[in-house]
This record gives C-alpha cells, sequence and structure tokens, in this order.
C-alpha cells in the first residue's frame, strides 16, 4: 500500500463524492430523474455494502482461486471457520441485535464485544 | 431571540429568521450527533489502523467527508484492489448522495453556484431526511426560503463539527492501539450495522442476499470483479423482486437509508 495509491484513492473518491453531492444541486435545472431510477438507485448502496462486507466476514484470508472446486472448498472452509472463528460470531451478534433493537450503537458494542471477546480467550 | 419563546405567538415570523431557523436546524439534529460522534471515531481510529498515516486519514475524513465511503475504501486499499475498482466502488456506495442531491435541489436552486457547492460538500444522510422531513409537503413557491436554508445549514454545520473532531480524535487513539488489536474490524461492524437499517423492506433483502451470494462465490475473481459483479446481479435480483413483490414498491419510495435518520425520525430507537 504505497503513499501514491493511498493519495490517489483519497483524492478520487474525494471528487467522486463531490460530484455526487453536487449532480443535481449544480445541474438540476437542466435534468430530472425519473422515480423509477430513483428506486432503483436505492438498492444500490446496500447490494454494495454486503458484497464488499460478505466475503470480509468470511474469507478473512487470502481469496482461492475460480476454479469450480475451489468454489466448494471456500465454502466448507467457510463453514469450518463459524464454530472458531470470531470475526462470522461478531457479524451474527451485530445483526441479530440490530434487528433485536434497531440501535446502531447497540449493534456496533454487541459485534465489537463479541470480536475483542473472542480475540482475547 | 431566545428558543424558548417560540412557544409564544409569533411563531412562524420568527422561524424564518436565519439565526433562528440556524438553531432550529442544530436543535432538530442533536439527538442523533452522538450516533455521528461515535461513527466518527469509529471512521478515524479504522483509518489508522488499516495503515493511513494521520495525515492522510484527516485529509480523507476532511475532503471525503463521508463515513460509509471511507470505511469501504479500507479493505479494498489491505487487499491490494485496483484504484479503478476501489474508486467504482465507493461511488455506488454514495449512490445515495445523487438521490438526496435530487432531493434538494427545489429548495436551493436560486442560490448562487457557490452556496450551492458549499451545500453540496456538506450535505449527509441525516440534512437531507430532516429537511425533506420538514418540507416535504411545502407548495413549490414556497421553496427555497432564506430560513430553509439556514434550517439546513445548521444540521449540516453540527455534523460536520462532531464529524470532523471525532474523527480526529478516532485517528489520534487509532494511532496508539497497537495494530495486532484488530480494531480495523470495527469498521466492518460498523458498515455491517449499518447495511441492516437499510434493508427495510423485501426487493432490498433480495438484492442484499444475492449480492452476498455472489460476492463470496466470486471472491477469486481477479482485480475484484467479483464485488461488481455482486452489486449488479444485487440491483437487478432486486428490480426483479419488487416487479413481484407489488407491495413492497410503496416502501421503497419513502425509505431513507441512513442510520441517523432512521435513527431520529423512529423514537422507539432512543
Amino acid at each position: 500500500m504505497s503513499d501514491l495509491l493511498v493519495w490517489s484513492v483519497i483524492v478520487g473518491v474525494a471528487l467522486l463524492t463531490f460530484a455526487t453531492r453536487c449532480s443535481f444541486l449544480v445541474f438540476g435545472d437542466r435534468f430530472i430523474l425519473p422515480e423509477r431510477v430513483q428506486r432503483a438507485l436505492r438498492y444500490a448502496p446496500a447490494c454494495a455494502l454486503a458484497a464488499l462486507l460478505a466475503p470480509e466476514v468470511l474469507a478473512p484470508t487470502s481469496a482461492p482461486s475460480l476454479s469450480a472446486p475451489a468454489a466448494i472448498t471456500f465454502y466448507s472452509s467457510a463453514l469450518a471457520t463459524l464454530l472458531g472463528h470470531s470475526k462470522i460470531l461478531a457479524a451474527v451478534a451485530t445483526i441479530a441485535t440490530m434487528l433485536a433493537t434497531r440501535n446502531m450503537l447497540h449493534a456496533m458494542l454487541s459485534g465489537t464485544l463479541v470480536f475483542i471477546g473472542l480475540r482475547w480467550l | 431571540m431566545p428558543l424558548h419563546r417560540l412557544a409564544f405567538g409569533a411563531r412562524q415570523e420568527l422561524a424564518r429568521q436565519p439565526r433562528v431557523a440556524f438553531a432550529l436546524g442544530v436543535r432538530a439534529v442533536a439527538p442523533a450527533l452522538l450516533a455521528t460522534a461515535i461513527w466518527g471515531v469509529v471512521a478515524g481510529v479504522a483509518m489508522v489502523q488499516i495503515g493511513l498515516s494521520p495525515l492522510q486519514a484527516a485529509a480523507m475524513s476532511i475532503l471525503v467527508y463521508s463515513g460509509s465511503a471511507q470505511l469501504a475504501v479500507l479493505p479494498l486499499l489491505t487487499a491490494g484492489a485496483p484504484v479503478s475498482i476501489v474508486l467504482l466502488t465507493a461511488t455506488v456506495i454514495n449512490l445515495r448522495l445523487l438521490i438526496f442531491s435530487a432531493g434538494l435541489q427545489p429548495f436551493f436552486s436560486r442560490l448562487s453556484l457557490w452556496r450551492r457547492l458549499l451545500l453540496a460538500y456538506i450535505t449527509v444522510d441525516i440534512g437531507f431526511a430532516l429537511s425533506l422531513q420538514r418540507w416535504r409537503d411545502a407548495p413549490a413557491s414556497e421553496r427555497g426560503g432564506t430560513d430553509q436554508v439556514w434550517f439546513f445549514l445548521g444540521i449540516s454545520a453540527a455534523c460536520w463539527i462532531v464529524w470532523q473532531a471525532t474523527s480526529m480524535a478516532g485517528i489520534l487513539l487509532g494511532a496508539r492501539v497497537p495494530a495486532d488489536w484488530g480494531l480495523e474490524f470495527i469498521a466492518i461492524i460498523a458498515l455491517l450495522a449499518m447495511t441492516v437499517t437499510m434493508v427495510n423492506n423485501r426487493p432490498t433483502l433480495v438484492g442484499v442476499l444475492i449480492a452476498c451470494l455472489v460476492a463470496v462465490t466470486a471472491h477469486g475473481l481477479p482485480y475484484k470483479l467479483g464485488l461488481l459483479l455482486a452489486v449488479v446481479l444485487g440491483m437487478v435480483a432486486a428490480l426483479a423482486a419488487e416487479l413481484f413483490l407489488p407491495t413492497a414498491a410503496a416502501t421503497t419510495a419513502v425509505s431513507i437509508d441512513a442510520p441517523n435518520a432512521t435513527k431520529s425520525t423512529n423514537p422507539a430507537q432512543r
């Protein structure tokens, strides 16, 4: 992770985020966003976060190769880590608390406690 | 003019004064600021723990100013994903800002370009949610009043100050904690809790589940392309589910994908 890479990511993400925020505030008079497109766009962030998080929680080590047997091995190894892996259990605790209490702080706290607790065991 | 006087007469006239509107905005967002503060500390700690220098982390916090995008970028950086994939992922996660921008546009369209750029930079989920909640039913002729701009400014300024202060605290804290504590995983936990708040209808649930399945199965694809594939297929699945689950469409239109927003609009949470 070189300095150049980090800085280009920081500047790039900053510019893209600002451009997204500006979009309609600056050019809003010239085009409108159809209701249907707006609804479709609402799904994108949740899907992107889920796609980002699932491998992070299940596969903390380097990625396996793409062949079909590898995918199967991947699932079985994910299952094996379920018993002993603090990340998966922390994720389960976070989701369960979030669903039960609808409170971000409680969910983050329970996930963090499970994660840290299991690491110290 | 003290705020408590607002309870007695002339309330409408007073609320139009910039200072009063600003204070009302600060007041409206106050209950959500604790969540913003904790989220800020988590982001600060996570950025430094993942290997960013304090200067880089501070620059990211000020320049990007989007918690979910900042946190989402971190695991991709450690995984060695190409810059293009990192930028694309952050953009997809930020697509909700497009909706905020479109929603706020009628209120700010009369302002100068520079003011609109400033308001764009400080736009966050909660500012959009509270402002639209307040003026959703205002007739078009009353949109864009000075008080509306100042109310939005009050919310946004409070959020910006709290976010930057707590991020800096997190950066200083993260620099003191050894990296092998694995504290950067707290960023994943925070994003996970946020994702759960976004899943507020069945099409989104379908999309999220498909996205998870595809992301894990295609995790071995080079350049993190599995991530993009998962997002696209997840969105397609959600749209398909919308067609087959027609009752869910109505709730989609009013939902706001913001942890702070759901927190402040749902009193049962506090």
